[in-house]
């Protein structure tokens, strides 16, 4: 059975983490000199690079201008060489249509967006390696980048991929584990009031099993929180002692 | 950073420098060229900080991020099993792709790849063909049944210019950093047998290096241009040299026309940039196989 | 085409009505509409209704290869089509943001849940397996298409037989329906979405919205159950903030809807089953003499009624008395009356200069009564007046050229001026 080589007797996962371990963490922003915000984030070997450009004037079709908000427009794409086997079809298909749509969903109820009427903040997320939790590496990566193109929002975004083993749900997916049949829920979470900006789950699991799902899922969001709220505070420190206080 | 090695006559605020930036970028770039320099401090013929990184992408059996300056392009190289095409059974095939997302630069849409990209994809077919970096002859496992197919993706991260320099650099490092997996076949079958573990390395025979020009107001040359520089220039031009100094390509595509002789010391001084890069490129391979 | 916007006045009174606990319909709030399944000729063509959403599934299969890296396996292929019959909204052809979300939702409701047991789809191994593939097509949208298309899915691919086959050697021989009895798919259990919709940041909460109801609404909330309570499958959209106490609430409804929609599915199931060993003739042809299918009938729907006769009563005794005093029309000439408001005449004929001052005294004295009334009144007169002349009492028309010899010079004159105080009335019942 999958679930014993996932979680072994001693509680120990296939990479060596325990079942609540998040992966390591390591985020760089400002990274690009043309984009006005820019993070790179890697969490294990999911290595993600989100840029922002924007507010700026609508660019394409006029009509879809909103004139009370700002419209998001995201776009999510692969590397061709990202995953084990070569991508063929980077854009277009219909899991990097909806992983835009997911993404273009939890930011706007993140993002400030009354504040800019008329306008358009783009962002755009590539995925350069990937080894699971695709989404949730996507969404803290864009929540970096557009905290550093200086656009506010209600609260850090944060998500986390959690899975279910043996009654016991496992935080932070690699692609071994997600491709194993377990049931995965992702979620986006603000964390400061606990509210839900993304819910998606996949595969079988009992009703009962739901709720500690959940709150696995907030915790290891949580945590993801703490260390981008360091990443940012350490950028902010870094850029203060550049331009010279 | 306006901070420069050239002095004007009269002192002006750095305000003011920015809006004239703005509002006349020509004249303020040719009040830089006229006493021999460029806005970002750079004498006419020197090349902006070159930053080499392989091997980071562990998906890719090979890979490389070239920063030149602001320019940052990322190539990942994956090598799959295929038929070889029936007018050369003997060899393989190494298919490049460059690509120019919309994150890279705001000038760019997202869609199908623009005009840019395109030429620049084929600009790259075409040194691979004529320069051999790589003996297709190499890439063949079974005469007629199968071989290797090298598909090398190059992708721009920040666009500010020069991107066809980064891109050939990067690719070079790619190949060499690429490792491929032993396979035998398997007679009786005719299945393939991949060992992932055995691994070797491509064998490259030429290392060519690729500089690009830019020519302003018909007489002014200057080497590895930005962005701006490059929208203000009347022509561009790329010289791509080998260590044996043979010259693969030359590339004009159209613009103000070039006398002879400033076409020499544009090869002259490709030929430098080519050792300055394969030093660069031989010392990080060095330094990953000492750290291994 | 581009859809109507919905006017803020429509947006109001549901988001009003919706506070309020009162639905469009008149549903209570976590009641699903009616359902209506029906089966085709076909083993595995399936029609829904949801109130007035109607969706169509088909099932077909086919020998192909196999996946490369999945050998051992059958392959499962969904499509939902967003026809232009469901709403002027769908474009034919263009695979729109909602078509996307529709037909990934699906996918991930019954493929990643493994309700389809793909290795019986196998026949022989890494040559030939059978492709399942499941078309849904959206016949009429009025909301939660979403619910309508796992429905029928679900229901088409229990209903559904394959072909048998028989593997000798390497020959592989496929049986015709008449040859051989063909053979149902195993279906481990049956996932069915249930959607709930969020209205005011999240305050509301109504299960299986209408069309109308999708356009207020703030984001939607998809769950997807078997009835062995186990979740197949969790979609939050729209950009809302949801709580874990919400999720949790519309967890447990909807594990009381799904068992109830099995329960409907298996009834269906069974009477078809029944219907066709009968020997009668059964699916879509023979429905529609019967007017099963075609017939929109449009349900009886509940209207409140607890204290209409008191108020009605009510309101008509506290009502003014109609006025009993009628202004009498004036007759300036033979064959011409005027009663009521109007403008001043701007044609600047002289026949109408005494009509003016006496209309404008008209229209001082009929400003306090109901213009209608009056203007009744002076059709009524007019046609017992001048019975040769054809009265076309409505009409805009600015000369109505009427034939009598003696009054030839009069009539057009005539219907001139009443037309105009036919304008008169009417610019002036807009005014007012």
């Amino acid at each position: 059975m999958a679930g014993l080589e996932l979680l072994s007797d001693q509680g120990y996962r296939l990479d060596g983490r325990k079942a609540t371990e998040l992966r390591k963490v390591q985020a760089r922003m400002g990274v690009f000199a043309q984009a006005d915000g820019s993070a790179y984030l890697e969490q294990g070997n999911t290595k993600a690079l989100a840029v922002v450009y924007g507010p700026h004037e609508m660019r394409g079709s006029r009509s879809r201008t909103l004139h009370d908000r700002a419209v998001i427009n995201c776009q999510y794409s692969m590397a061709t060489f990202s995953t084990a086997e070569r991508k063929r079809r980077p854009h277009g298909d219909r899991k990097s249509t909806e992983m835009s749509l997911h993404l273009k969903q939890t930011f706007e109820a993140a993002v400030m967006t009354q504040l800019y009427p008329r306008s358009q903040i783009d962002i755009y997320v590539k995925i350069l390696q990937s080894d699971g939790g695709n989404y949730s590496v996507c969404v803290n990566a864009a929540t970096l980048a557009v905290i550093d193109a200086g656009i506010p929002m209600r609260d850090y975004v944060c998500a986390c991929t959690v899975g279910f083993v043996d009654e016991t749900p496992l935080a932070d997916l690699c692609y071994a584990e997600e491709s194993g049949g377990v049931s995965s829920l992702a979620l986006a979470l603000l964390p400061r009031g606990g509210q839900i900006a993304l819910l998606q789950m996949d595969a079988r699991l009992h009703q009962d099993h739901l709720e500690t799902l959940i709150e696995a899922a907030m915790t290891a969001c949580k945590g993801v929180s703490k260390v981008l709220d360091e990443v940012v505070r350490q950028h902010l420190q870094e850029v203060s002692v550049l331009t010279g206080e | 950073m306006i901070g420069s090695v050239c002095v004007t006559q009269s002192p002006v605020s750095p305000s003011f420098l920015l809006h004239f930036r703005t509002a006349e970028p020509l004249e303020y770039h040719r009040s830089f060229l006229k006493e021999n320099c460029r806005p970002d401090g750079r004498e006419l013929s020197e090349f902006r900080t070159t930053t080499l990184n392989i091997g980071s992408i562990s998906t890719a059996d090979g890979s490389a991020l070239v920063k030149v300056g602001n320019t940052t392009v990322i190539c990942g190289i994956k090598a799959e099993l295929a038929n070889p095409t029936v007018e050369a059974p003997g060899k393989g095939y190494i298919v490049p792709n460059v690509d120019l997302p919309p994150l890279c630069s705001s000038r760019f849409r997202p869609g199908p790849p623009g005009e840019q990209a395109q030429a620049a994809s084929q600009f790259i077919a075409d040194v691979i063909e004529s320069s051999e970096v790589i003996q297709t002859e190499d890439l063949c496992i079974e005469r007629g049944k199968l071989c290797w197919v090298l598909y090398c993706d190059m992708m721009c991260l920040d666009y500010d210019g020069n991107v066809l320099d980064a891109c050939v650099v990067a690719l070079l490092a790619a190949l060499k950093n690429t490792q491929l997996p032993e396979v035998t076949v398997n007679t009786e079958t005719c299945t393939p047998g991949v060992t992932l573990e055995k691994r070797h390395g491509l064998r490259i025979n030429k290392h060519p290096v690729a500089t690009s020009f830019c020519i302003f107001d018909d007489s002014i040359l200057i080497v590895d241009p930005t962005a701006e520089e490059e929208s203000l220039a009347t022509a561009q031009l790329t010289v791509v040299t080998d260590e044996e100094d043979r010259l693969y390509s030359l590339h004009k595509p159209g613009g103000t026309s070039l006398s002879g002789q400033k076409l020499q010391e544009c090869i002259s001084r490709a030929t430098a940039r080519q050792r300055e890069i394969q030093k660069l490129i031989n010392k990080v391979i060095h330094s990953v196989k000492t750290a291994q | 085409m581009k859809d109507t916007p919905l006017a803020n006045c429509e947006r109001d009174f549901l988001l009003k009505a919706i506070e309020e606990k009162k639905r469009l319909d008149g549903r209570q709030t976590y009641d699903y509409r009616k359902i209506k399944i029906t089966f085709g000729t076909d083993y595995g063509c399936c029609f829904v209704d949801l109130g007035r959403t109607r969706v169509m599934a088909q099932v077909s299969c086919e020998l192909v290869a196999p996946k490369e890296n999945r050998p051992n396996e059958g392959i499962m292929f969904f499509n939902i089509e967003l026809s232009p019959m469901a709403s002027p909204a769908f474009e034919q052809g263009r695979q729109s943001e909602l078509s996307v979300k529709l037909n990934r939702q699906l996918e991930r409701c019954l493929r990643n849940s493994k309700c389809i047991d793909t290795e019986s789809l196998c026949v022989v191994s890494g040559e030939k397996v059978w492709q399942i593939r499941v078309d849904v097509h959206m016949l009429n949208h009025d909301g939660n298409l979403m619910d309508a298309a796992s429905i029928a899915a679900i229901t088409a691919l229990c209903h559904f037989r394959r072909p048998d086959v028989a593997i000798q050697g390497d020959e592989v021989t496929v049986f015709s329906p008449e040859e051989r009895d063909p053979i149902p798919l195993s279906i481990y259990h049956m996932p069915i979405s249930v959607s709930f919709s969020f209205f005011q940041q999240g305050t509301y909460l109504l299960v299986d919205p209408c069309e109308r109801e999708e356009r207020v609404m703030d984001g939607l909330l998809m769950i997807a159950m078997n009835k062995h309570r186990e979740i197949c499958s969790i979609q939050s959209s729209g950009g809302i903030m949801l709580l874990k106490d919400q999720v949790m609430r519309c967890s447990k409804i909807a594990s009381v809807k799904v068992s109830e929609i099995t329960e409907l599915i298996g009834k269906a199931l069974e009477n078809d089953k029944k219907a066709r060993k009968a020997g009668g003739r059964c699916g879509f042809a023979e429905s529609i003499p019967q007017e099963r299918i075609t017939a929109l009938k449009m349900e009886e729907s509940p209207v409140e009624m607890m204290d209409v006769t008191e108020r009605a009563n009510d309101i008509v005794q506290k009502a003014e008395a109609p006025p009993q005093t009628v202004p009498s029309p004036v007759v300036p000439v033979p064959g011409v009356g005027q009663v009521g408001q109007g403008l001043q005449n701007t044609w600047g004929l002289e026949d109408d200069d005494e009509e003016e001052e006496e209309e404008e005294e008209n229209g001082n004295r009929g400003e306090e009564q109901e213009g209608k009334a009056s203007k009744m009144e002076k059709y009524e007169k007019e046609e017992s007046r001048g019975g040769d002349v054809v009265e076309i009492s409505d009409s805009e028309e600015e000369e109505v050229v009427i034939l009598h010899p003696e009054t030839s010079d009069k009539a057009p004159v005539n219907t001139g001026s009443r037309s105009s105080s036919h304008q008169k009335g009417a610019a002036k019942s807009k005014k007012k």
